[in-house]
């Protein structure tokens, strides 16, 4: 098991594994979200009637729902592997934190723009310091921080522990974000985050969402490995296998 | 253009935030790609000019 695991965590073996590993992520991030879209777009109501009416910009959802899902997610793991490089001091989980941090940025930035062009609409304003918005806002910063204070400190291994230890205080964030909702009763209030069962959902809309966050899911494993091969063969350039890898790679 | 293509693009007179949302998610994820492949590009050739100078390609940051 132990014998198993260290084997991966050399970036001699895991840096071809990964090479290997990213047309297949591709393919799948592709499929599910053709599939996605064209489930959102062409096989769902132009509108929702109901107690919480939206007209066709609720198609927005698509991608909303899974960016934002997305940012707590790699926020996550993105944490889960800073911890694993704090604990058992593994070069490559440290690499994999720094891989998956700008692709986490992202999906923030554009759970945020895609939720205020939903929410201009749909509220009458593109931004309001509603507790959700604000906690997503505060992730952001998170991210960035993250990656200004790796980049702000010369030697590697220094920035790795010092980013990881911010990145470990910040996942607070996470859970403010999952129940950051100042109306539960729909009823009492108006909101445009309500705490809301994936069950009452539309099954057609239930679908394409899923597909849709399972599309970002694999294209963040694609540019997650792709980054950390980069980062794995700058990092390593001293030893024998990557002044190789280097030379072959930059043959072809 | 045909009926059915208009009343895509129009998306029930809400074009400019539906496509608004989805063409930032498009240049965003895009671009990223774009990045990757070019930074990868960028530091292949950087890190195999040092080895061929037989300067070990030791970045400041490696540093102990």
């Amino acid at each position: 098991m132990s014998s198993a695991w260290s084997k991966f965590a050399s970036p001699s073996t895991f840096y071809p594994l990964a090479g290997r590993m990213i047309p297949v992520f591709w393919v799948l991030a592709a499929g599910s979200l053709l599939v996605g879209l064209y489930w959102g777009f062409f096989e769902t109501p132009d509108q929702l009637g109901g107690s919480n009416a939206q007209k066709g910009y609720y198609r927005i959802i698509f991608l909303h729902v899974g960016a934002a899902w997305m940012s707590m997610w790699l926020y996550a793991v993105m944490v889960g592997w800073a911890a694993v490089g704090l604990v058992f001091n593994t070069r490559l989980s440290y690499m994999m934190a720094n891989a998956i941090a700008p692709t986490g940025a992202i999906f923030t930035f554009l759970a945020l723009w895609s939720g205020s062009f939903w929410g201009r609409p749909s509220w009458g304003t593109y931004w309001d310091w509603d507790p959700r918005l604000t906690s997503e806002l505060i992730l952001f910063f998170l991210y960035i921080g993250y990656i200004a204070l790796h980049s702000a400190i010369d030697d590697a291994r220094r920035a790795d522990r010092a980013a990881a230890l911010l990145a470990i205080v910040g996942l607070v964030m996470v859970p403010v974000i999952f129940w950051s909702i100042n109306c539960p009763d729909p009823n009492q209030c108006a909101a445009l985050h309500q705490r809301s069962g994936l069950g009452k959902v539309d099954g057609n809309i239930l679908f394409a969402m899923l597909m849709t966050t399972l599309g970002f899911w694999m294209y963040s494993f694609a540019t997650t490995l792709m980054r950390v091969r980069t980062i794995i063969l700058t990092r390593e350039a001293q030893t024998t296998w990557a002044a190789e890898t280097i030379q072959a790679e930059a043959r072809s | 253009m045909n009926e059915g293509l208009m009343h895509f693009l129009s998306q029930g007179g809400y074009a400019q935030f539906v496509w608004g949302a989805y063409g930032m998610a498009l240049l965003l994820l895009v671009g990223e790609v774009i990045g990757l492949r070019r930074g990868r590009r960028t530091i292949l050739a950087r890190l195999s000019r040092l080895l061929r100078l037989g300067t070990p390609p030791d970045h400041p940051r490696d540093h102990e």
